[in-house]
């Protein structure tokens, strides 16, 4: 460690250029972080609010109803499955369009009993729709259909464009960062040497680089994460204030994730980095 | 076996130029030994195949009955954490102070930070360095760093001490001085030294052994 801050004394440039690009990857992580966060939030809000309900046959008995219900309650992908008999839809309907019994009397009740099936993901929505639309006492399926597609399927493409942008963010770190440490060791190959003659083995010189790479990140790191934080509050207070019905993550609902994905990722960065940096350039050299 | 001892070793550099030609030679421990001859007799050559910077195109060397001129590379640093040497051109880090030069050998060593700075400053007073602690090597003249270079050869104590040329650029009062706090540290310590000089002089004020080099070859032993 005595060696990192004596070149951190002399030469701050190197450790300065390796904290700015680990506090840019990282900006980068917390933006997409902050949006995979709120699409959770809203897939969460949609799954309760979008159940599949199962309309059964008309000449259904009840006892069918009950063993449909057990069946499909059994499902892995099914959390919660609740049977709405005819009476129920009935006052359901008068209650929704504010009728009375004169208005639609019990005799003329025209609604089928259903199966009201909440999923444990918003994914299982379409498949399960699917599955129940081939039992044969089913008449019609019903969900949030193409709401739920299109909530799912933007879900699916933020997923995979921001993955291939954080891959290429990474990759691109991660080489200014073996450059960097590339140069660092190139440029201390008087200390080097120096060392190498006094005894040091290539491990004692690897860790006092290895050590210095993992301040830079940690330091870049966690810039990044105040950075991102007190940016991530300004905006979403901007958000809860001017769309207050809509349903916005919170910032204390994902900041512990948010601290071990800065300081995981940071760490590994630059120590990855450091590590293919030294290992090439030490190796072969008594 | 001797402490040290050189087994018909010789050293050809890929340029054909022949440094050593069947060099036998045996050191015991706690002798103080200057390695004399002219420009060109192989007296760096003699010292770099000790510290393994060179492995001998023939021949074999050993340290302490341990064959260090087959010594595998990942044994290396062990070989030189037990060495201390004052190079030819110093291989001193200009970047770093006085006390951080000082202090490297030990930090190799790991040896405790309290441990270690008080062992330096009384290396810093053995050697009349102690005002200039905090200055950067850069900052020092040529007798001061050589002064820098032996105190770092010499801060731990090591059983073998390889001086390169130690008094090269320094006038002869300077130089004088020089060996005989090398001189002084050999008696007190009983360590092994090889002074590696073209300075007549020094072997004359100096009661040592003296073996002498010429175009690679021991001439007088």
């Amino acid at each position: 460690m005595r060696f990192f801050f004596r070149r951190f004394a002399r030469r701050p440039s190197f450790f300065i250029i390796g904290c700015l690009s680990i506090f840019f990857a990282q900006s980068i992580l917390n933006v997409f972080l902050l949006g995979y966060f709120e699409m959770e939030k809203m897939k969460e809000m949609w799954r309760s609010s979008f159940t599949l309900r199962a309309f059964f046959k008309p000449d259904v008995s009840s006892q069918v109803v009950e063993s449909m219900r057990d069946k499909i309650e059994n499902w892995s992908s099914v959390q919660e499955v609740t049977i709405v008999e005819q009476e129920e839809a009935h006052q359901r309907f008068l209650l929704y369009f504010g009728l009375s019994e004169e208005d639609l009397p019990v005799e003329e009740n025209p609604f089928p009993a259903s199966l009201e099936i909440l999923p444990h993901r918003l994914e299982d929505l379409p498949a399960l729709a699917r599955e129940i639309k081939k039992i044969e006492v089913f008449d019609e399926v019903v969900y949030g259909g193409k709401n739920t597609e299109n909530l799912l399927r933007f879900y699916h493409f933020f997923i995979r464009v921001g993955s291939i942008i954080l891959l290429g963010v990474f990759i691109f770190v991660l080489l200014v960062i073996v450059s960097i440490t590339g140069f660092r060791v190139r440029f201390h190959a008087e200390e080097i040497q120096v060392l190498r003659l006094m005894g040091a083995t290539n491990r004692q010189i690897r860790f006092s680089f290895l050590g210095e790479g993992l301040i830079e990140g940690l330091l870049g790191g966690m810039s990044a994460l105040v950075v991102s934080s007190l940016a991530f509050r300004v905006l979403l207070d901007f958000l809860h204030t001017s769309f207050p019905t809509f349903f916005w993550v919170k910032l204390e609902d994902f900041f512990l994730p948010l601290f071990i994905i800065n300081v995981m990722m940071s760490s590994i960065l630059s120590l990855v980095g450091t590590v293919v940096a030294t290992r090439s350039l030490l190796r072969d050299k008594a | 076996m001797a402490f040290l001892e050189f087994q018909r070793v010789s050293k050809i550099y890929p340029t054909g130029v022949k440094a050593l030609d069947g060099v036998n030679l045996a050191i015991e421990r706690g002798e103080f030994v200057f390695l004399w001859g002219p420009t060109g007799a192989g007296k760096t050559t003699l010292v770099r195949l000790v510290t393994r910077e060179e492995r001998p195109t023939k021949g074999e060397i050993w340290l302490e009955e341990c064959r260090i001129s087959h010594l595998e590379d990942r044994y290396l640093p062990f070989l030189r954490q037990n060495l201390g040497v004052v190079f030819q051109d110093l291989k001193l880090v200009s970047e770093w102070t006085v006390l951080e030069n000082l202090l490297s050998p030990l930090e190799v060593l790991k040896v405790k930070r309290g441990k270690a700075l008080k062992v330096a400053r009384e290396m810093l007073h053995f050697l009349g360095l102690e005002k200039k602690r905090s200055h950067l090597v850069s900052w020092l003249s040529g007798g001061e760093k050589q002064k820098l270079s032996l105190g770092r050869a010499l801060i731990h104590r090591p059983s073998l001490v390889l001086a390169d040329e130690p008094t090269g650029n320094l006038d002869e009062h300077a130089a004088q001085e020089m060996v005989g706090l090398l001189y002084e540290f050999a008696m007190g310590e009983k360590a092994t030294v090889i002074v590696a000089t073209h300075d007549r002089t020094l072997i004359e004020v100096f009661p040592a052994r003296v073996i002498v080099l010429e175009k690679g070859k021991v001439i007088q032993s």
